[in-house]
């Protein structure tokens, strides 16, 4: 997927680290999966594999054999659940991972999104240590996801986005919802079956960016417990941006949780949102290390 | 393991595709049916069943098709729906599109059982075959051929058996009334001559793949060659069929038409409860030679039921043909025929085919019985179960190593799943 073009969270990251190269002077080429295998790659200083899990294998091969290169981990390219990363013993001896540490082996520059997301590859991975790595936040920019003034939150109200996917906590939210009634809860976004809700949750549909920066400010909580460890998770920070009061009912499988800056017991609102608005400078900071 | 199985063909019909669906998928790998198994089998046939589901022995389920008889419209809900672990195809490769693709995508386990009967297979067919799990050959040839073309997926073969109660030398038995089975009372049985010479051909009616023209050449050959022979033809398969040939038509313009009998129409269409095997196996042993010189097979099921039953076999040296001719001869292949979809199929020299039957005519029934029969013996279902299961059984705990199911996450994480309010 062009992440020039429309995409979730993973294009909006990508989207403002390429627009910070631009800016910064590089000439940044964007190859698709329709585009990898037509194109001569030799002439490229560096390639940064990005969200490149539909990539044909061979292809991916044939640039990493011909083309210095460095990977922006974005989900688990090494299962193929992607996001639903079970973390089993079994998963260190996988069919897929052979490849993968192969390219990871050789990449000139490894970044994942949260020390959740590293340490969790370094779990079926530990020669992963051996190589050069950096952490990297995904790229909020503030202005997207500001909300209209004048909102008025109504206490007790939860919202949770695309928590009826399985990979996204789907029974952990349900549960929650049930364990506690007297929370309000507005369930947002996709859903993978239909599930039969507890009466205080209400589920309805999709929101474009505008509409859900104000459900956000409306709502007094926002609700995401994953049941396995996520890269990063740009929600709750969109969330912290769109209500500046608005709290968290989050677990530790929330990538984001994992850094220092993130805080504990309580809520570093303006570190958080520093970190995900400096995420360009960041990224490009270690990509200009990698290509001196 | 829970298999989804694909044969195209309903086990109710006497095809081979049908058959084999029968005595292995419903009467062997079904554990319903068989204790040494402990495979759940649902069948999904598209030829001939639409739009409902029935049941076969011991209540295995038969799923419809819908509107593609080759099932890439159905099989991916059937899947679903089934809850299945593996999607086996007991089919040709060539029709199918959307399933390596969605075994390419990881949204099935395809392990198909590979019938491929013609030559030099195209590329785009090998990157078909990729994406399986595992992909079970029926012939040793097959699987030279796959191996040589870079598969690393590709198991020993399997070949399809025969019940060898039901398939047998009769001569020498008595039937229900007592009488002693002569070969001259199973020609009658077919409608000819005691002191007639049998031909039998145990073909489908396809255009592309059964090159009716050259046999029926061969045979005409071979009549006009032997005046002395009273030659005789039982083909048994649909004389007329839409699109392929028009066979009473094909033989008057040979000059065979008086010669030549056809298999009952409206029996064949009744599947095995018209041509049932115990009457297969007498239509077997009325001929002198089965002539199954086709475009290619693998492996050429009839080649199998025929030398089971001690008679002798001619047909086309190619494909997996020679593997499967132990007692018989093979035939030159005149010319290599390429249909649009690059599929090579051999078309066999009419004179070679009036040669072999004349060696067969001139040799004598006895020197063909004993190694026709002995080489028959080998192709058990129960042998077919034995070797299709321990492949099974590996593939199984590849299943359980790929994750084809979403499994659990690790137990590990229980402790970093507790909700925590953070304000």
């Amino acid at each position: 997927m062009n992440p020039m073009g429309t995409g979730g969270g993973a294009q909006a990251t990508d989207r403002e680290f390429i627009n910070f190269g631009i800016r910064q002077g590089h000439d940044i080429y964007i190859l698709t999966p329709h585009e990898i295998g037509k194109t001569p790659v030799k002439d490229f200083e560096l390639a940064i594999l990005s969200n490149c899990v539909t990539f044909p294998k061979n292809e991916l091969k044939k640039l990493t054999d011909n083309c210095r290169f460095m990977i922006y981990t974005h989900d688990y390219y090494i299962c193929r659940f992607r996001l639903y990363f079970p973390s089993l013993p079994k998963c260190a001896t996988c069919r897929y991972m052979p490849f993968w540490k192969d390219i990871y082996a050789r990449s000139k520059l490894n970044i994942f999104m949260s020390p959740l997301h590293w340490e969790t590859h370094l779990g079926v991975m530990p020669e992963l240590s051996k190589y050069p790595h950096a952490i990297v936040p995904s790229a909020i920019n503030p202005k997207d996801h500001q909300a209209p003034m004048g909102i008025d939150m109504t206490p007790g109200t939860v919202i949770g986005v695309n928590n009826l996917f399985g990979f996204k906590g789907r029974e952990n939210v349900l549960q929650y919802a049930q364990e506690h009634k007297e929370l309000q809860f507005t369930l947002v976004g996709g859903k993978e079956k239909e599930v039969e809700l507890p009466e205080n949750c209400k589920y309805v549909g999709f929101k474009q960016r505008e509409d859900l920066a104000k459900a956000f400010a409306e709502h007094e909580y926002l609700i995401h417990l994953p049941s396995t460890p996520q890269p990063f998770e740009r929600t709750p920070v969109e969330f912290l941006i769109a209500n500046p009061k608005g709290k968290l009912i989050i677990n530790q499988l929330v990538g984001a949780r994992s850094y220092a800056w993130f805080g504990k017991s309580t809520i570093n609102r303006e570190e958080i949102i520093r970190h995900c608005e400096e995420a360009p400078k960041h990224f490009w900071r270690e990509v200009n290390a990698c290509l001196k | 393991m829970r298999i989804l199985y694909f044969p195209k063909d309903c086990p109710t019909l006497c095809s081979a595709y049908g058959k084999i669906a029968y005595y292995l998928a419903v009467k062997r790998l079904s554990k319903l049916n068989n204790p040494k198994s402990h495979h759940d089998v649902t069948l999904f046939c598209t030829v001939p069943q639409q739009l409902t589901v029935f049941t076969v022995d011991g209540g295995v389920e038969i799923y419809p098709g819908m509107s593609d008889m080759h099932g890439e419209d159905m099989f991916l809900e059937w899947y679903r729906q089934l809850n299945a672990d593996v999607y086996m195809t007991q089919y040709d490769i060539w029709p199918l599109n959307k399933v390596p693709q969605a075994a390419a995508r990881g949204d099935i386990v395809w392990i198909p059982w590979l019938y491929m009967d013609f030559e030099d297979f195209p590329e785009y067919m090998v990157q078909k075959i990729r994406p399986a799990l595992r992909a079970i050959p029926t012939s040793k040839w097959l699987e030279s051929e796959l191996i040589k073309k870079g598969l690393g997926n590709i198991t020993s073969p399997v070949s399809p058996g025969v019940d060898p109660e039901e398939y047998r030398p009769l001569l020498g038995e008595t039937d229900s009334s007592g009488k002693v089975i002569t070969k001259e009372r199973l020609r009658a049985g077919l409608g000819f001559e005691p002191d007639s010479f049998v031909i039998g051909m145990v073909q489908m009616n396809q255009l592309w793949r059964k090159p009716f023209p050259e046999q029926f050449e061969g045979i005409k050959i071979f009549a006009e060659r032997n005046k002395d022979i009273k030659v005789r033809v039982f083909v048994h398969s649909q004389p007329r069929v839409r699109e392929s040939w028009d066979l009473p038509a094909l033989a008057k313009h040979y000059g065979i038409d008086s010669i030549l009998r056809f298999a009952e129409p409206f029996e064949l269409l009744k599947g095995t409860k018209g041509y049932s095997e115990d009457r297969m196996c007498k239509i077997y042993n009325g001929f002198d030679v089965l002539l199954q010189c086709t475009g290619g097979e693998s492996p050429g099921y009839p080649l199998i039921e025929a030398q089971s039953c001690g008679i002798p076999c001619i047909g086309t040296d190619t494909t997996a043909i020679p593997e499967f001719i132990k007692a018989g001869y093979t035939v030159k292949v005149a010319k290599f025929v390429q249909s649009p979809n690059l599929i090579k199929k051999a078309l066999p020299d009419p004179y070679d085919i009036a040669d072999k039957l004349e060696k067969v005519a001139r040799s004598g029934a006895q020197k063909w019985l004993i190694p026709a029969r002995d080489f028959g013996k080998q192709f058990t279902w129960d042998r077919t179960f034995e070797e299709m299961n321990a492949i099974l059984e590996k593939a199984e705990l590849d299943i359980e190593s790929i994750c084809a199911k979403v499994p659990s996450p690790s137990e590990g994480w229980n402790a970093l799943k507790i909700p925590e309010v953070l304000a």
